[in-house]
């Protein structure tokens, strides 16, 4: 556990690193391109601020020569208005028609005499002018002249204060808008280094839970338990690691039990070896005496029932007939004693069958075989492996069986030779231990046809496996690898 | 929204800036703050108003219970002030909720006095201001705050680029978007930012004709009372503060 995380954290160091570095990098540009955009936008704003501080001074010059020249000009009108009252109401008039700025004239007579009022004929739009108030005295009069001018200036001069305060304001807000990329920049750098190591962190997690179940698995492989497995599923290269892993632990198995098999085998042979020579010895000698005893023996000369010379004669049939059957048992036991070490060859599997069903006319009619042509090529004994099948159908005619059918497929690296009869079956029970030698179901079997069945399959390194036949009987199936190409 | 909101409850809390002298008024009916900044304007800033250009001054004043982080209410004041050149007087507008009031002074430091200066600001109805309960006055001062305008104006900006601008159309777009959710508007984006409070005060309790008289709460012993019927004060001479 300790070295998994280890592992994870290698993993999530690394993408951090592959992360931070690029992310880093982009973070001190996108540091300088605000800072460049903050010191453009600030000479910008500098330059505006110049501009409108010069457009300020020309609208202050603008509105103090105005506001001069129509003081000059309520100056000269004073000192120009005539003494008399009828020429100076005449001259008003006049004034007020030919100067478009005067809009009121008050003439106030410091004799006390009443003041004259002149208002500019023609409406004025308050809105569009402001208004300035300029007072003159001269010759004993007082002249109170109102004059105008537009307000589009002084709108004008309005707007470009706004536009000063804007850019104030933008100016304030350069600093905050900088700051926000910043944090939105840094705010996604974090995100994304989060996100780095998490994804790191499944990444390497995801091997090393595998690796763990991996190292667990093999300890207890280690330990001597074959059974342990690992899932393996994905299409990486730790899920091949897993199957590969499987096969070999699978492998393993089978060849422990092939060797144990095998062992046990070679001890029952060498049982059955002892069996058929202490058998076999007293045999001979115990058929010779019976025959000894039943030419030695001479009937009483007297007519009558000869009942020891008949009891004789049973008994000696009797012997004779045992003594035949432990010659066939001792047979067996030799020859399963004998078996030969196997020597293969390359051997198309179809003809191997085909070439053995020919040699045995009597299962004609009872033994049928499907198989391909060409059959797919194995590494054989031709006689010992026939020799097994031959065991194996024979078996199940004399198990009771009418049909018997043999079937060869190739099923990826191997070959399946499938014998199936319908016979009664192989109960459950027995299933486990069929091949072992004297295990039988038949009352005269010796039970060393499928243990050396086995032993021949086996050593071709092979396996073989009965089970029950989809319509009833037994049904065994003997894979063999495939002949390399 | 919810971040403006939380910003700006977050510039005004009771502990911000330090105490200032104040004058709380209660007539019965509202209760009202008299307070001067002179320093609000440094002589710099001053002569800046006879620029011609308007100047805008805004006051927030929350009220608060003396420990309490929650505004209990809010005033505002607003004030443009504006040199007229062609009158040659400054043209000082107030704004609040009573309305609008225009006042024409020939002096900038009158000017300066209008605006850096709240004359009877209506906090709160009396009623709303509970009898012998400790609160606190925090006020914000900014000149030339970003308007509104300005700031959905850049936030438009952001969003959607000017096309002479845009270099990339979606991803500035989704970028100028992220950066604008945090773009919102927030007390204290101008040019000058002034934050001050009152001393803690109370309205004094009402004595009873036939009844007890409330105990007024811990705290340091009250001054005789402000104002019609403002009670004690923590400063000298009907004045909360220092």
């Amino acid at each position: 556990m300790i070295g998994a995380g280890r592992f994870e954290r290698r993993i999530v160091l690394a993408l951090l690193v592959c992360a931070v570095i690029p992310l880093g990098a982009s973070a001190w540009m996108v540091d300088r391109l605000i800072g460049s955009a903050e010191a453009l936008a600030t000479g910008e704003g500098e330059g505006r601020q110049a501009a409108i501080e010069r457009a300020r001074g020309a609208y202050i010059a603008l509105f103090a020569d105005r506001k001069a020249a129509l003081k000059q000009r309520g100056a000269e009108l004073a000192r120009a208005a005539p003494a008399g009252p009828g020429g100076l109401e005449r001259f008003l008039d006049e004034r007020l028609a030919s100067d478009g700025a005067l809009k009121f004239v008050r003439v106030v007579h410091e004799d006390g005499s009443p003041p004259i009022d002149r208002t500019r004929p023609g409406p004025f739009q308050g809105g569009e002018f402001r208004e300035l108030r300029v007072d003159e005295a001269a010759l004993g009069r007082r002249f109170e002249l109102t004059y105008v001018t537009p307000r589009a200036p002084f709108r004008e001069f309005e707007e470009l204060g706004e536009i000063e305060a804007g850019g104030a304001g933008l100016g304030i807000l350069h600093q905050r808008i900088g700051g926000v990329y910043r944090v939105v920049f840094l705010g996604g750098l974090g995100l994304a280094l989060i996100a780095a190591a998490g994804l790191g962190l499944l990444l390497a997690r995801g091997v090393t839970r595998r690796v763990l179940q991996l190292s667990l698995a093999t300890r207890r492989v280690a330990a001597g338990d074959l059974e342990a497995r690992v899932a393996a599923t994905g299409r990486d290269e730790i899920a091949d690691l897993g199957r590969a892993f499987n096969r070999m632990v699978t492998e393993l198995a089978q060849s422990r039990e092939r060797i144990a098999y095998l062992q046990k085998i070679g001890a029952w042979q060498e049982v059955a070896r002892h069996l058929a020579h202490e058998i076999k010895n007293p045999l001979t000698p115990i058929q010779l005496a019976v025959q000894q005893l039943r030419t030695s023996y001479v009937p009483p000369p007297q007519e009558g029932e000869d009942r020891y010379g008949r009891t004789l004669e049973e008994a000696a049939e009797i012997v004779g007939e045992e003594i035949a059957g432990l010659r066939r048992m001792v047979e067996e036991f030799s020859a399963f004693a004998r078996l030969p070490r196997v020597e293969c060859a390359r051997v198309d599997a179809g003809l191997l069958v085909e070439e053995w069903l020919r040699g045995h006319a009597d299962f004609e009619g009872r033994v049928e075989l499907a198989a391909p042509a060409p059959a797919p090529t194995v590494n054989a004994d031709r006689l010992l492996f026939r020799r097994a099948l031959h065991n194996v159908v024979e078996n199940a005619l004399q198990a009771g069986a009418t049909r018997v059918w043999v079937t060869v497929v190739q099923v990826g690296a191997q070959v399946t030779f499938t014998v199936e009869d319908d016979g009664p079956g192989v109960p459950g029970e027995l299933r486990d231990r069929i091949f072992d030698p004297y295990v039988t179901t038949k009352e005269h079997g010796t039970g060393l046809g499928l243990a050396m069945v086995k032993k021949i399959v086996l050593e071709h390194d092979g396996t073989i496996a009965v089970g029950a036949r989809a319509g009833g009987g037994a049904r065994f199936t003997i894979t063999l690898p495939l002949a390399p190409s | 929204m919810l971040l403006g909101v939380v910003t700006a409850n977050a510039s005004a809390r009771p502990s911000d800036g330090p105490e200032r002298a104040a004058k709380l008024d209660d007539d019965g009916r509202t209760l009202t703050l008299s307070v001067d900044y002179p320093d609000l304007f440094d002589p710099v800033q001053a002569r800046r108003l006879d620029s011609g250009f308007a100047t805008h001054v805004v006051a927030r004043a929350w009220l608060f219970r003396d420990g309490k982080g929650k505004p209990e209410a809010l005033a505002l004041r607003t004030f443009r002030v504006a040199y007229d050149l062609w009158d040659e007087v400054y043209l000082v507008e107030e704004h609040d909720e009573s309305g609008t009031h225009t006042y024409r002074e020939p002096k900038r430091e009158g000017a300066l006095r209008r605006i850096t200066s709240l004359t009877r600001l209506s906090i709160a109805e009396s009623g709303r201001v509970p009898e012998g309960v400790r609160h606190v006055v925090a006020v914000l001062v900014e000149v030339n705050p970003v308007s509104p305008e300005l700031l959905a104006q850049v936030r438009r900006w952001l969003t959607r680029p000017p096309e002479a601008h845009r270099f990339t159309d979606a991803g500035e777009s989704f970028f100028g978007s992220f950066v604008s959710i945090f773009l919102n508007p927030r007390v204290g984006d101008a040019e000058r930012v002034l934050r001050f409070r009152t001393s803690p005060f109370f309205r004094p309790v009402r004595i009873q004709p036939a009844g007890k008289a409330a105990r007024p709460p811990p705290g340091p012993v009250p001054s005789p009372a402000v104002g019609p019927a403002l009670g004690p004060a923590l400063g000298p001479k009907g004045e909360v503060g220092r």
